[in-house]
């Protein structure tokens, strides 16, 4: 017999609490497993406060929601609406403040107000502090990644919609090496996920699952590893429509955009060596940087901003001779000629001072 | 070493010992006894450390009307049991409420406790323990409820728990185009 399991010596240890005078009533000798009820609903019978601290520990946005679902009155213990939590300190268009901005006090109100969060599905999260300062002033506003986990892990567990966590200290802003690194959490129903820490921070995917509901995808200020951008767009977004990307490589790299779902992509991604896009919905492409080499596939192609095309060495594999809109850079002209017809053309001219004397 | 006493001596010493009892005894709804240590007791239910302090515990045995003995008796358990295990740094503080976030995950042998319940002494525990306002017994009981939910589609927990789906077809079309996701079975 294994140790520890025998059920005689764990009825004696139960019972030895038992006044002698009072008539030995048994346990149930080998209790059903309390996988089904007999028929009575027991559950309902709980207080609300109950029934929502049982929801909040399911610690994971599917179960919660799906619970919400079993009846009227689990939804409503569940919250309807369900809160959405916004901490925001914009501190971009203000006059330099007299003294440097302190991140420490939004960190430690924003930690706060989660831990005394009692909803167990939030509608969205989004924390937001920006200060754009001068670097001098960086000193008293440092963002460990420490205080970054317990949000995505917030997120992973209870954010249900939307996802947006942009956090700029200044003394992260372009100084490589800076910063650490974020690994993202799965979040597996969420729809929307928006994140920026400055350059430094790199941003780790998880390297298996799908974001199964995400359809918008924003990574602005960070570094990634080109193979697991790759492979975060192409296999673990399925229903991936809408993707923006302003970021560096850790190293040169060659990415590519093959997706199904994309409906619109801003590509703004530093180190890339050569980009190929596949993508047999996409509508809207913004391609920001110079990149040695582009192929393109996007047979439904409406608009189109490449201020640095290139004809050498940037081509189109398919796509259509009409667009909507189309914007080239000052030297990229030569895109006009990929199209035979384009509505709303956009063109900045540049006129030489010289030329106006 | 043992020490040689008068008789008077030993009989001063076990009046002493009663008056200063380290239980204390309760009584069920349907009149059974059940005794407790008083410092479990105290230190686990909010309701039961306020008796004690105000001197309302009677020492044949103090009522508990909304409690039936099967429910007592665990309850009871659950507090000797406590009482005997080293209590870890995470079990003394309860400064933290039951309704926020993080939460203690139950030890080793408080799972093994509640493992062993069938449906309704489950659910009969988690009243005792909610009218008794013990905060870590509700912790570990509804945890467990919370893990017959995990991974269930909604059909699956009302089938577990026995609950009527209230919702008019209405309703449910317009929560099925909400939630497509949350209806699938895993």
């Amino acid at each position: 017999m294994i140790p520890g399991t025998n059920p005689e010596k764990e009825n004696q240890q139960t019972h030895s609490n038992r006044i002698d005078s009072i008539p030995h009533r048994r346990h149930h000798p080998l209790p059903p497993p309390p996988l089904m009820g007999a028929g009575e609903d027991r559950i309902s019978g709980l207080p609300d406060e109950l029934l929502h601290g049982i929801f909040l520990r399911l610690g994971s946005v599917r179960d919660a929601v799906r619970a919400g679902v079993v009846s009227r009155r689990w939804r409503h213990v569940l919250g309807r609406p369900l809160p959405e939590l916004v901490f925001e300190q914009d501190l971009h268009d203000h006059e330099p403040p007299p003294r440097p901005p302190r991140l420490e006090p939004f960190l430690d109100s924003v930690d706060a107000a989660l831990a005394a969060c009692d909803a167990p599905v939030v509608k969205r999260l989004r924390i937001y502090w920006m200060w754009c300062g001068p670097l001098s002033m960086a000193a008293a506003s440092r963002l460990p990644t420490g205080r970054v986990e317990p949000w995505l892990r917030f997120a992973s567990e209870r954010v249900v919609d939307f996802l947006d966590l942009h956090v700029h200290p200044p003394g992260l802003r372009g100084v490589n090496g800076e910063g650490g690194v974020i690994d993202l959490p799965l979040c597996e129903w969420v729809k929307g996920i928006s994140v920026g820490f400055g350059t430094g921070w790199r941003i780790r995917p998880p390297s298996a699952g799908l974001f199964q509901a995400l359809t918008e995808l924003t990574i602005r200020d960070g570094c990634m590893d080109g193979s697991e951008l790759t492979a975060l767009v192409c296999t673990q977004c399925p229903g991936l429509k809408k993707l923006h990307l302003c970021l560096r490589l850790v190293d040169a790299f060659d990415i590519s955009i093959r997706s199904d779902s994309l409906q619109s992509l801003w590509f703004g991604v530093q180190k890339t060596r050569r980009l190929e896009i596949v993508a047999p919905e996409l509508e809207k492409l913004s391609v920001i940087l110079a990149i040695d080499e582009v192929q393109i596939t996007a047979p439904k192609l409406e608009e189109l901003v490449w201020p640095k095309f290139d004809p050498s060495c940037h081509g189109f594999d398919d796509v259509g001779r009409h667009l909507r809109m189309l914007e080239p850079g000052r030297k990229s002209g030569s895109l006009m000629q990929q199209f035979d017809e384009v509505d709303d053309l956009r063109l900045t001219i540049s006129i030489p001072q010289v030329c106006l004397q | 070493m043992e020490v040689d006493k008068g008789k008077g001596e030993a009989e001063e010493t076990r009046k002493v010992a009663e008056a200063d009892r380290d239980t204390v005894t309760l009584k069920s709804s349907d009149g059974k006894l059940f005794e407790v240590s008083k410092e479990a007791a105290a230190r686990l239910s909010t309701v039961l450390a306020g008796m004690i302090a105000g001197g309302s515990i009677d020492d044949n045995g103090t009522d508990l009307k909304q409690i039936g003995s099967e429910a007592l008796e665990n309850v009871v358990d659950y507090c000797n049991k406590h009482a005997n295990s080293i209590p870890s740094a995470a079990l003394i503080s309860s400064s933290i409420s039951f309704n926020t976030a993080p939460f203690k995950e139950p030890e080793e042998w408080e799972r093994k406790f509640v493992d062993r319940l069938s449906h309704d002494a489950l659910f009969d525990l988690v009243e005792a323990a909610n009218f008794l306002g013990m905060e870590r017994l509700l912790d570990v009981t509804c945890h467990k409820i919370s893990e017959m939910m995990k991974g269930k589609s909604p059909d699956q927990i009302r089938e577990v728990f026995n609950i009527k789906n209230d919702y008019t077809k209405e309703e449910l079309e317009e929560i099925r185009q909400e939630l497509a996701w949350a209806f699938y079975d895993d």
